[in-house]
């Protein structure tokens, strides 16, 4: 069995009484993106943290690349790159500097490393705009530059998109999937943007309130999603009688007052519109769908989407 | 340990640390030129009393000057959320807070050779008697000493800087209280004997160690009198609240979450 990157076993945060992030099991695969899916508030934060040490466990373990963390956390830590919320830098340093500053504490850096990481994400390397005067954009870019600057083998990137303009995330998604697939780094991001975490990564856990409720693969999602027709009408309580009666259509779901979906299989498009024509209904809109990951996340977290 | 200080040395690149610098040198030689006899009262200046009177001017600024710099170099890591990445690096608690601690004490440094300085040249302008080569480079050594003597002395109010994070007040609030602490049984506040407090608080460990100095190098030139405090014992007393403060400090840093 393949060691894993990142494993949690029972992993659990309480405060007094509140339980924020509940006997979590994830299992990151090496060389893989693993998206960590959630509403705002749900403990994907927490989860990282506690993997990064900055906030403390109540219970469970976490093993790195095979090693309990606790055991070697100074050398495992080393080989991590890592991105928290919002990004740390000096105000008065530009990026460069910001850069130079924590290659220094992490001794071993190529000579170069800077320019290189800047160079990655876009910003100018010896620049002399101090980060007071960055924008938003530019601050999470040099975020990642700091996270990949040393080389790791695994990054752990907590909303690494906030605040990037749509041509930025979709550089960013661009580089995340270079620095899986041609460098064999290990990924765990977390998000509350379902289309982002279904573009990027290889598997999935969604949490919700501190649970796991789920631990899939892209692959497995794509195979356990249904298929339907998705139909928009005048009125959808008129066409589901005529959809029962006339047309033998009882697998449906009514969504509101004029959508339905269908789930029955083998069903004629084109007979449908025509029946509901002929009955008088207005058809507006008339597809084959896939459940996507946003009605799975409805389906298990049992509530409304969240992007 | 030295990637830890070069790099905490880069954090105040374009910070406003040089013009702190040079706002507390020019309070100093406030301090020095306010301790000046006026022509009328004396005949000829004495060097080591100017010293003495100055110095006990310069050290209540000095002490609440480095509190104000600890809170300051403290608090930008929490304020900017900088501390995290530090902490990711992975940099050890024990590294963050003595990189900190020897920022402390290089400033501290600074400004007493500054004060050094000032005070040799105030002294040579003045035409001072006493300037021999001996007391001069006496007064530096014992500023230089004096200068590592109270950075570690405030060690122990590192420890509310951590605790508060980036909350200023009550950081600032102890450095003004421990640091008038040492005046309380001169002001008749609290009845405790030199000694006692000289042993149970470092700021009275530092003055012991400085009059010490200070009586071994001047007298009997100058009429001080050796403290009764057993000097030797004040270091190891002053040693121990660093290590008991720095260790609790420590664990502070690595139980907070961040």
């Amino acid at each position: 069995m393949a060691v894993l990157g990142i494993e949690t076993h029972d992993l659990t945060k309480r405060y007094g009484n509140q339980t924020v992030v509940d006997e979590v099991n994830i299992h990151v695969k090496q060389g893989e993106i693993y998206g960590l899916l959630g509403r705002n508030g749900a403990g994907k934060s927490t989860i990282m943290k506690m993997i990064l040490g900055l906030t403390n466990i109540t219970h469970g373990e976490i093993t790195i690349l095979g090693d309990e963390l606790n055991k070697y956390p100074k050398i495992l830590y080393s080989r991590i790159g890592s991105l928290i919320e919002t990004p740390g830098f000096y105000p008065n340093l530009t990026g460069t500097e910001n850069l130079l500053l924590f290659s220094k504490l992490r001794g071993t850096i190529s000579k170069n490393a800077e320019k290189k990481a800047l160079e990655t994400v876009g910003l100018p390397y010896k620049d002399n705009k101090t980060f007071a005067k960055y924008s938003l954009g530019m601050k999470q870019r040099l975020a990642i530059a700091n996270a990949i600057i040393h080389d790791p083998e695994m990054l752990i990137l907590d909303e690494p998109i906030n605040g990037l303009d749509p041509i930025g995330i979709a550089e960013m998604r661009e580089l995340l999937k270079r620095l899986s697939t041609e460098q064999g780094k290990t990924i765990l991001i977390s998000s509350h943007i379902l289309s982002e975490i279904s573009m990027l990564a290889n598997n999935i856990g969604i949490i919700h309130n501190g649970v796991l409720l789920a631990e899939k693969s892209q692959s497995e999602l794509e195979k356990q999603n249904k298929k339907y027709i998705f139909l928009s009408v005048s009125s959808s309580s008129k066409a589901s009688n005529v959809l029962e009666r006339q047309c033998s259509i009882y697998e449906y779901s009514i969504e509101n007052d004029t959508d339905i979906r269908i789930y029955q299989p083998d069903v004629d498009l084109g007979e449908i519109n025509r029946t509901l024509v002929m009955a008088d209904i207005t058809v507006k809109e008339l597809q084959e769908c896939n459940d996507s990951l946003e009605d799975y996340f409805k389906k298990i977290t049992g509530g409304v989407g969240i992007a | 340990m030295l990637n830890t200080i070069s790099a905490e040395l880069l954090k105040y690149k374009r910070g406003k640390l040089f013009l702190f610098f040079i706002i507390v040198m020019a309070i100093y030689i406030g301090c020095i030129l306010s301790v000046l006899p006026s022509p009328k009262q004396v005949l000829q200046i004495s060097f080591l009393e100017l010293f003495t009177d100055a110095f006990s001017f310069v050290i209540l600024i000095h002490l609440i000057v480095l509190g104000l710099l600890a809170t300051t170099i403290f608090s930008i890591e929490y304020r900017h959320s900088t501390i995290r990445q530090l902490f990711t690096i992975p940099v050890s608690a024990k590294q963050f807070l003595f990189a900190k601690i020897f920022i402390v004490m290089i400033f501290s440094i600074l400004l007493m050779f500054g004060f050094a300085i000032s005070l040799t040249l105030v002294g040579f302008i003045m035409g001072a008697v006493e300037m021999t080569a001996h007391n001069v480079g006496m007064v530096f050594a014992i500023s230089l000493i004096d200068a590592i003597t109270m950075s570690i002395a405030i060690i122990p109010i590192l420890l509310v800087m951590i605790v508060s994070k980036q909350n200023f007040f009550l950081p600032i609030l102890s450095v003004f209280v421990y640091t008038l602490i040492i005046l309380l049984p001169n002001m008749g506040m609290i009845t405790i004997s030199n000694d006692l407090m000289a042993y149970i608080f470092p700021l009275g460990s530092m003055a012991v160690i400085h009059n010490a100095l200070v009586y071994n190098s001047f007298s009997p030139v100058l009429p001080v009198t050796m403290p009764t405090a057993d000097w030797r014992l004040c270091i190891i007393c002053l040693c121990l609240f660093a290590i008991i403060f720095s260790v609790m400090s420590v664990l502070t840093l690595k139980k907070q979450e961040h």
